[in-house]
């Protein structure tokens, strides 16, 4: 433990650090700016700018942890909140490659061997992806998963209880990071016979079950509790169209993926098992090396099957928008795999550099089949496409705003690249504060400034404004003057006299 | 054969002429099968022969020890009818009398007679020593000894059983339950509040909710860092069967077994059977069966259950308080034990256990003086109370403790079969009688002495409590001795602090402290949360600012899940596979946990003495447990 925080560590995650980030700001110079981080920075502004810090205003239809981790990002002086999630992931992604590393130490490889492993683990889309993307949460999967399956195939080899401990707890926790876990969770129940002690397993398979599953199930139920105490409703995260929980479903019409094997899972699973082949054939090299080694090979078997059965069981409940959101994993799980099998020789280190950087070409091969839009873009920018600017019409609003700083009642589901833009939240109404509550109860609002999506855009059909006042963008409200217009978005403000009379109430 | 060399050059002590196994089958006392396996045992055990066939119980206790009067061709004497001179009677030499069973016995002619049991090296060097040359011995047996040093010093050891420690050490001792220091304090603590709360209701109440919402996350974090230490694998096998099987009898030294009993006549054949059964050579058993004077049921029932004699009946004389530290304290005078541990009279140990806790000796730290088995139960499935009752041991045992020990924290010993080197424990004036958990509040003495507690991986299975009322009473007794416990040691916190140091000191507050506390604490939350759920009332939530109730709701959700989990695993690590439903239902059990705690505060105030009695032998079918117990014992073995 103490080596892993070595100043030589420190310099190389450090190098680690300014890689990664080359690889992000390449892709932000072409233009790539994914949809999350925007979320993720607009969410951190409207926790803290709103009067109260309140938690629960994150929205409980997401996992919390990614967030959490945000929060110290915003504190620094001078950082742009939309940088955070991608420092926070390239942090997480350096780590683990310095955990790696270190584990790769210990087991006695070379720097040479260590260094060329580590550049096409890196080099890998999928590895990237997860990382360069900002999701967060893309980046804590890969340590979890890897810590995952560190931990899967210590319960096949040395079944003490702190396996089953942590295999629980790593669960439990995968939850709060990432939506993917329910699949991943379905998934691993099916597989867990091949790992799980067999003495045990004839005892009481049922206590094995439990003892494993049981974090995982506290935290849903806690999450229902939580969901039911502050939205009276324990199944919101589950029902609720924004809820990040169901993936694709609201919008599977428009994901290829879903529109071609959603509601199935044996041919998903057979398609992404071909995509996992052709982008990481260093899985047929791992099944073949410890196929002699019982233990080995039944972890390794549940590292391959699992990914794959929740991309299954996910294109069956139309979560999963394209292979890669589950296959990405792999890139952590084989890390974990190269630093348990048992030592290699110069041949099988060759071979498996040889089939690492197959899987690289692979990878990027894979990446156009059936994809998803949000890779697509980020699969050309990183091949040096500038793409063209979205969503200039939220820019533009924000920007307006920002100079404009009257209180504004703006629903953040649909306008949270206006949050950004702007810079800040502050005397914004957001769906979750008390002035946006109050103000529905009223026939007609009384708030300085309404902004207001066009209804027949995406983000309007679903905006809160629009669906409580229907004809709102159209045609305004009496009292109120449309200030702010183009095509994406109005913004109407109650007449200064009004006004008076709103803040005297 | 026995070769006794004596000492005496006066023609009195003459060498036997014939061996002592000899002359017993000569009598008629020992067959020739019985002497050969004795020889065979006595070459293996490297004992002498009397104590092998006293051990065995081949040849009664009176034939053996005047047929050795007869070997040394000295005169047998009864004690009880004639009884020694009380004059010669000195209460310095006790300890020497008891070790040595030698007592003088009376002055004929001007020459002393001493009564000896036994004429080893070391008795006829302290005869020498103590009474010079010119005496004369007569042979009585080891009875008649401990009842002569029972009768003629009982009020004595009574006295040092009840005051020794409160006398030596008062600091140490429970007699006063609080200290002047404390009651001010205490005192200072509840005006505040009172004025805070009248001036300041909310805040008040908000800051109350703060610390008690701290308090259960760090007591949450202090059960999740014992679980993750608890659960090393290194930590399970300490001793393996192969160190056991290595270990050379005649090397093994005497073991005392205390075993205090009161009004349980029933179990004592139960009990028997298993200290024989323990894998040690009988004859360096000294096991003491504790009663109480009036208990006159179970003194009549262990004389006739005609016992070998390794098992010796200590009688203990009424005094105040009536408690097992007492009795056991009291019985620990006669032991002769170079190690002594307590078991109580339904306990089953596993059969290794003595040899497995000398090896864990022999592997510990220099200082560590004493080394706590695991208990269980073997009652387990009998009821709701008993599953939950197994739960909680397992947790406690399997993680808890080894934990501590890794950690260095102070270890609340287990009632029974935690073993002591002798030595160390009268220097620390053994248990406080005052104490009702006299075992907890030992195992941190010890590490305030700069001693170290261990622990084995053997198992001590035990019958657990299967009826509420009764299960109310141990564990109102069991918190009450902690209350106790933790008043002690906190009447100097700084000493404490620089004696356990910083990870000791704070396990201490909250493994001691923190358990009692928490107890209290629960039914004030119970209560509010059932309130806010029956009624959905909103008066409550002025005491909870965000912070606080997310603070809260973690520890509601997170916390409480933990610690459900944690029961499972401790079940799930002793493939009680079963048992692991139950623990679903563990918030019921705290909350009984809750209900005895109130009790035991009340009794701490108003009885704190008092030592509420379990009644044992409450399962339904004890023979079958018994089995089920020894089945368990293999399942165990099996896994380790």
């Amino acid at each position: 433990m103490r080596d892993l925080f070595s100043f030589r560590n420190l310099i190389f995650f450090l190098i680690l650090v300014v890689i990664l980030g080359g690889a992000t700001v390449w892709l932000l110079e072409h233009n790539y700016l994914s949809d999350i981080v925007l979320q993720r920075s607009a969410k951190l502004h409207g926790i803290f700018d709103a009067r109260q810090l309140k938690l629960e205003n994150l929205g409980l239809i997401y996992p919390h942890l990614p967030y959490y981790l945000l929060i110290p990002f915003y504190f620094i002086p001078g950082l742009s909140p939309v940088m955070a999630p991608y420092l926070a992931s390239i942090f997480v992604g350096a780590a683990l490659l310095v955990v790696w590393q270190q584990q790769l130490q210990q087991r006695g490889y070379g720097l040479r061997f260590r260094m060329a492993i580590l550049l096409v683990v890196v080099a890998h889309p999928y590895f990237l992806w997860a990382i360069t993307s900002g999701t967060v949460q893309d980046a804590l999967s890969l340590v979890l998963f890897y810590a995952f399956y560190l931990n899967i195939s210590q319960l096949a080899s040395e079944r003490d209880i702190r396996s089953f401990i942590v295999l629980a707890l790593i669960l439990a926790t995968y939850f709060f990071v990432d939506e993917r876990a329910i699949f991943l969770f379905i998934a691993l129940l099916p597989l867990l016979p091949l790992v799980a002690p067999q003495r045990m397993m004839k005892a009481s398979p049922v206590s094995v079950y439990i003892v494993i599953t049981f974090p995982f199930l506290a935290s849903v139920a806690s999450w229902a509790y939580l969901n039911w105490i502050f939205h009276h409703d324990p199944w919101l995260f589950w029902n609720s169209p924004e809820s990040s929980f169901r993936g694709g479903w609201f919008r599977a019409p428009d994901v290829e993926w879903l529109r071609l094997y959603g509601g199935t899972w044996l041919l998903p699973i057979l398609i992404s098992c071909g995509y996992a082949l052709v982008s990481f054939p260093v899985l047929a090299w791992l099944l073949a090396r410890v196929r002699r080694d019982k233990v080995f090979f039944a972890a390794s078997i549940v590292l391959f099957l699992h990914p794959l059965i929740a991309i299954g069981f996910g294109t069956l409940k139309y979560f999963v928008t394209h292979p890669l959101g589950m296959l990405f994993l792999f890139s952590s799980g084989i890390m974990a795999a190269i630093a348990l099998v048992p030592p290699m020789g110069a041949v099988a280190r060759r071979g498996v550099l040889v089939a690492m950087l197959m899987g690289v070409v692979g990878g990027w091969f894979t990446l156009s089949w059936n994809p998803d839009p949000e890779i697509e873009r980020w699969h050309d920018a990183f091949l040096g496409q500038h793409l063209t600017p979205q969503h200039q019409g939220d820019l533009a609003l924000g920007m307006w705003l920002r100079s404009h700083r009257l209180p504004t009642l703006l629903d953040e589901k649909g306008g949270f690249r206006v949050i950004v833009a702007r810079g800040d939240a502050k005397g914004l109404f957001l769906s979750f504060s008390d002035e946006f509550k109050m103000a529905f109860k009223y026939k007609q609002p009384k708030v300085s400034q309404i902004a207001v999506p066009n209804p027949a855009s995406l983000n309007g059909g679903r905006d809160m404004v629009n669906k409580q006042y229907p004809f709102f963008f159209a045609r305004g409200m009496d009292k109120y003057q449309l200030v702010y217009d183009d095509d994406d978005w109005r913004v109407y403000r109650l007449r200064r006299d009004e006004r008076v009379v709103a803040y005297a109430d | 054969m026995t070769t006794i060399p004596l000492g005496k050059e006066n023609g009195s002590m003459a060498t036997p002429k014939l061996r002592m196994g000899d002359l017993l089958v000569k009598a008629g006392f020992l067959s020739e099968e019985q002497l050969t396996d004795a020889l065979s045992l006595q070459k293996n055990w490297g004992m002498r022969l009397g104590d092998i066939v006293l051990a065995k119980g081949w040849v009664r206790p009176f034939d053996l020890y005047s047929t050795l009067a007869k070997h040394y061709d000295k005169p047998f004497v009864n004690l009880m009818k004639e009884p020694p001179d009380q004059e010669l009677f000195d209460r310095r030499d006790l300890l020497q009398y008891s070790e040595l069973l030698v007592t003088p016995w009376r002055r004929i002619d001007n020459v002393l007679h001493v009564a000896v049991v036994d004429p080893s090296d070391e008795a006829m060097a302290f005869v020498a020593h103590r009474y010079g040359d010119d005496v004369e011995l007569v042979f009585t047996s080891k009875f008649d000894v401990i009842w002569h040093l029972q009768h003629s010093a009982d009020n004595y050891f009574s006295e040092l059983a009840v005051n020794d420690l409160a006398e030596c050490n008062p600091l140490q001792s429970a007699r006063n339950v609080f200290t002047n220091r404390q009651l001010v304090f205490m005192a200072m603590i509840l005006v505040s509040l009172v004025l805070t709360l009248s001036f300041w209701p909310i805040k008040t109440l908000i800051i109350l909710n703060v610390c008690v919402s701290i308090f259960f996350l760090l007591n949450f974090g202090m059960r999740a860092l014992l679980v993750w230490v608890g659960g090393a694998p290194e930590i399970d096998i300490k001793v393996t069967d192969q160190d056991v099987t290595g270990m050379v009898d005649r090397e093994l030294p005497t073991y005392t077994i205390l075993v205090p009993m009161y009004k349980e006549a029933a179990v004592l054949p139960k009990l028997t059977a298993a200290l024989r059964r323990m894998d040690y050579p009988l004859a360096k058993l000294d096991v003491k069966l504790i009663l109480e004077e009036d208990d006159q049921e179970t003194i009549e029932a262990a004389k006739e259950l005609g016992l070998e004699g390794i098992f010796e009946i200590i009688r203990v004389p009424p005094s105040f308080p009536q408690t097992k530290p007492k009795a056991c304290n009291y019985a620990l005078h006669f032991a002769r034990g170079e190690f002594v541990t307590i078991y109580d009279a339904e306990d089953l140990p596993e059969s290794d256990q003595l040899k497995k806790v000398i090896h864990a000796f022999a592997l510990a730290p220099e200082n560590t003086a004493c080394i706590q088995a695991r208990l269980n139960y073997f009652n387990s499935t009998q009821n709701w109370l008993t599953k939950m009752f197994t739960l909680e041991y397992s947790l406690w045992f399997d993680f808890y403790l080894p934990a501590l020990e890794a950690l260095k924290i102070p270890i609340p010993l287990g009632g029974t079969s935690n073993h002591f080197k002798m030595p160390v424990l009268r220097k620390l004036k053994a248990w406080d009688p005052y104490n009702v958990t006299e075992d907890a509040d030992l195992g941190v003495r010890l590490t305030q002495h700069g001693y170290r507690v261990g622990v084995v991986n053997s198992t001590t299975f035990e019958e657990a409590n299967s009826r509420f009322g009764n299960w109310i009473r141990q564990r109102s007794r069991w918190v009450k001795g902690y209350m106790q416990t933790y008043l002690v040691h906190m009447r100097h916190p700084l000493k404490l602090y620089r004696s356990l140091g910083h990870v000791g000191f704070w396990g201490f507050q909250f493994f001691i402290g923190g358990t009692i506390l928490n107890m209290l604490i629960v039914p004030f939350l119970y209560g509010a949360y059932s309130v806010w759920l029956l009624t959905g009332t909103r008066v409550l939530e002025v005491l909870y600012p965000h912070a606080i109730l997310y603070l809260s709701l973690f520890n509601l959700l997170a916390g409480n899940t933990f610690l459900v989990y944690i029961a499972m695993v401790g079940a799930f690590k002793r493939h009680y596979y079963t048992l692991i439903p139950s623990a679903f239902l563990s918030p019921f059990y705290w909350l009984m946990m809750s209900v005895a705690a109130y009790k035991a505060f009340w009794q701490l105030i108003h009885n704190p003495f008092y030592w509420e009695k379990t009644t044992h032998g409450l399962s339904e079918d004890v023979g079958l447990e018994v089995l089920n117990g020894l089945e368990n014992l293999e399942v165990v073995e099996d896994s380790a």
